[in-house]
């Protein structure tokens, strides 16, 4: 009730031609980047990318809807600062839904990565220092079982601790 | 209502003097905040990628030696490049947006003069965006090619019979 008198005290307001070229501006590149959001859109659509087609649209569709309010505070009149307002809740809920898809995005980046790192730093560097691995201190049957194996590698992290 | 001022220096993308309601405070300021986190979080992505971009970098030969097919090296760097870029640069855009939003609230006399700084750095930083995001759509569609390119290459080198090659 409050917040629509409010709206509607305030409607008089009229951005000056000034201020129109700074929304106008603002408007043209949002738009620009919601024409690069569709574009990858297409590509993501090609990669049979469902998470990517959902976010694409959902943050295209936004910031093309909030530079459409933009315009539409420069075009009309009487409305200005209301229109204003709905263009920046469209801001607003684009930027929100960049935010969620980025932390999630950055937590899956980081933990592949962490672990792409991992395996081919770590996990290779073992298996290339296996041969310092000194058979002979492993018990008997132990060390009868790695020569066994059918692969012929041996597995220093089951040896070692069974020479105790 | 809304009164105009015409002894306000060039400089200011505003002459009009208006003050928003609370409601409409409310508004501007959880936008103001969104596109400021948008901004923190935008050079946290920003830092990640470019520590994932210098270690690619500095153990690409290492990580070419262990079997990692080059052309995953390539792609990595390469769409790794453009965020690095796009996040730090739009970061600070994003955080003086905000913040210009923010200040919307906090303030009074310059309410409207706030709010255009803000719609200027917004404006900016959704160019930065468009222009580096359309290089990096432009070079991931010709890597793509150009993977697909070596795939369907090195599958019609498998379905061949070896012709005394020494793996």
């Amino acid at each position: 009730m409050n917040a629509s008198k409010t709206v509607v005290a305030s409607a008089g307001y009229e951005f000056s031609p000034k201020e129109n070229a700074t929304i106008t501006r603002t408007s043209r590149w949002a738009k620009a980047l919601a024409v690069m959001f569709f574009i990858d859109l297409v590509v993501q659509i090609i990669d049979l990318n469902i998470l990517g087609i959902l976010v694409d649209l959902a943050v295209a569709l936004t910031f093309w809807r909030g530079a459409t309010m933009f315009d539409a505070v420069v075009s009309t009149e009487g409305e200005d600062v209301p229109t204003m307002l709905e263009a920046l809740e469209q801001m607003q809920t684009a930027f929100t839904i960049r935010i969620i898809v980025t932390l999630i995005a950055t937590a899956i980046g980081l933990l592949v990565g962490i672990g792409f790192f991992v395996q081919y730093k770590f996990l290779h560097d073992a298996s290339a220092s296996e041969p310092e691995v000194r058979v002979e201190d492993v018990d008997a049957p132990l060390a009868g079982q790695a020569a066994e194996r059918p692969d012929g590698e041996h597995d220093a992290a089951e040896g070692q601790p069974a020479a105790k | 209502m809304p009164a105009s001022s015409s002894d306000r220096p060039a400089a200011t993308l505003s002459t009009g003097l208006y003050e928003f309601t609370e409601a409409q405070n409310e508004t501007i300021a959880r936008a103001g905040a969104r596109a400021r986190q948008w901004g923190v979080l935008s050079f946290i992505t920003g830092v990640f990628a470019l520590i994932g971009l210098v270690v690619t970098l500095v153990f690409r030969d290492e990580l070419i030696a262990h079997g990692l097919e080059p052309s995953y090296t390539t792609t990595f760097i390469v769409a790794l490049t453009p965020v690095v870029l796009t996040h730090l640069i739009i970061a600070t855009l994003y955080a003086k947006a905000g913040a210009s939003l923010q200040a919307v609230v906090k303030t009074q006399g310059n309410d409207v003069e706030h709010l255009m700084r803000s719609l200027h750095k917004l404006g900016t930083a959704f160019l930065v965006e468009f222009a580096i995001g359309m290089v990096a759509v432009c070079v991931s569609v010709a890597l793509g090619v150009q993977m697909a390119r070596e795939n369907v290459a090195s599958e019609t080198e498998r379905t061949a019979p070896p012709q005394g090659q020494d793996g």
